[in-house]
């Protein structure tokens, strides 16, 4: 048993810093493309525009097409991007790729529907303090979203943990794959029990870290 | 839904515009007001000398801050304590942070609410919303508030203590009011003029004091028997 603890070490370690760039890389992009989202469907921002119906239409596609790939597929799929942007296309640090990029739109997603839960009077009335877009967003529309964006990213990181334990596909490491190649492939079972354990206390902790903070933002108000 | 509407309102008059819910009250008041955009038509502002809806930019902005608007469900930023939903406006206007605080401290007093600055927003009554809302949209000086329904929502009494406040303010800043109604008591208690609208037409138009003593359009007359019976 003390051994399959200390086979989990290197692991965990390989499945937290999967997880935590991945959510910031998503949280970037996603984020970004998110607000984008829902600029271009909102009336006060570009809605309704030519220009923007046809970019939300062609924004959407892509996404919903990002989202349809079994994640195995896409982590193949993008090997050749991964080779570009971090020079390899095998271990911990080129898994993060694919992970972001089956990140990015999911978080994009869930930022759009978190905005557009704003009461749109809410929208008006910021309009009408004569803010620019910018300062709406960014003072206005996600401070008022906030607990529901942190839920949102709490999803996702809790997601990217089950997607990152197919890492071991391209020898990314992580949980997932000790308790495979250890748990299944050479029957130890503790080891499988180990990994398995760490798992669900990753998620519990990421769940409870996530809802307290949502919690504590909306009792303040 | 407006079908050859025109409405000008004279400086420093609060002007009602009546009308059931559906006649395109809302809708205009959001022309006016800056929130919506027409098909056709246009909106002018004193002292701007283009269309307001041909502006873009600094130039709408600029615009807009002339124009307060307040709200039937008042609208306030649940992130935001009350004195932070009154500085919102400022801080967009690129307000240095130390006058920030000093406006939104006169604001508050304004509106009488000097002691509820730190409160979260979504702590106040609906009277202390509307009022802070209120504070919120005079924050960059506007010659012209915009009311819709303001105070639908609210209680009789309360009703009452924001139209006098509303009425005080018109006096003390030299404000132009349009207020969006359905209620006669709000036309009754504070406007100078008033439009009745109805089926997206002004169908009545002129002086309170003329238009509900002698009403010659079928909705004017409405109104006014309703009033009577309440």
């Amino acid at each position: 048993m003390i051994d399959a603890i200390n086979l989990l070490i290197q692991p965990l370690g390989q499945t937290l810093l999967m997880i935590v760039v991945s959510t910031l890389v998503a949280t970037i992009f996603g984020g970004g493309l998110g607000v984008l989202l829902f600029a271009l469907s909102n009336e006060h921002f570009a809605g309704g525009h030519k220009g923007a119906l046809i970019a939300k239409h062609v924004a959407d596609r892509l996404i919903n097409m990002l989202r349809s790939f079994p994640y195995v597929i896409l982590m193949v799929l993008v090997l050749p991007l991964s080779r570009l942007i971090v020079g390899t296309s095998l271990g911990t640090i080129a898994a993060i790729v694919p992970l972001s990029i089956a990140a990015i739109p999911f978080l994009a997603r869930i930022v759009e529907s978190s905005l557009s839960e704003i009461d749109s009077g809410v929208i008006d009335a910021a309009i009408s303090c004569a803010a620019s877009k910018r300062r709406i967003v960014f003072a206005i529309l996600i401070p008022e979203a906030l607990p529901s964006l942190i839920s949102g990213l709490t999803l996702t990181m809790i997601s990217l943990l089950g997607y990152s334990a197919m890492a071991g596909v391209i020898g990314g490491g992580g949980l997932g794959d000790l308790a495979i190649r250890y748990g299944y492939q050479r029957f130890r079972g503790d080891v499988m029990a180990v990994a398995v354990i760490a798992i669900i206390v990753l998620v519990e902790l990421i769940q409870f870290a996530g809802s307290a903070l949502a919690n504590r933002i909306k009792s303040s108000r | 839904m407006l079908h050859g509407v025109s409405l000008s309102v004279p400086k420093g008059s609060i002007h009602g515009i009546i009308g059931k819910s559906g006649a395109g009250k809302t809708t205009l008041i959001r022309i006016a007001g800056l929130l919506e955009t027409p098909d056709s038509g246009s909106v002018w502002y004193e002292g701007i000398p283009r269309p307001i809806h041909t502006l873009r930019g600094r130039e709408l902005l600029e615009a807009r801050r002339k124009a307060g608007f307040v709200f039937q469900s008042f609208n306030l930023f649940a992130s935001r304590t009350a004195g932070e939903n009154v500085a919102f406006p400022l801080e967009a206007a690129g307000w240095p942070r130390a006058k920030v605080r000093s406006r939104v401290a006169e604001l508050l007093d304004l509106v009488g609410l000097s002691d509820k600055a730190d409160r979260p927003s979504m702590h106040l009554s609906g009277g202390e919303k509307q009022r802070v809302a209120i504070a919120r949209a005079l924050a960059n000086h506007p010659a012209i508030l915009f009311s819709d329904e303001a105070t639908s929502a609210l209680d009789p009494e309360t009703t009452r203590s924001v139209l006098d406040l509303i009425r005080s303010l018109r006096q003390m800043l030299g404000l132009t009011v349009i207020m969006v109604t359905h209620q006669m008591e709000v036309v009754r208690r504070i406007c100078d003029t008033v439009s009745v609208i109805e089926g997206g037409h002004i169908v009545e138009q002129g002086l309170v004091s003329e238009v509900f003593t002698i009403p010659r359009s079928d909705a004017a007359k409405a109104f006014l028997k309703e009033d009577r019976d309440d």
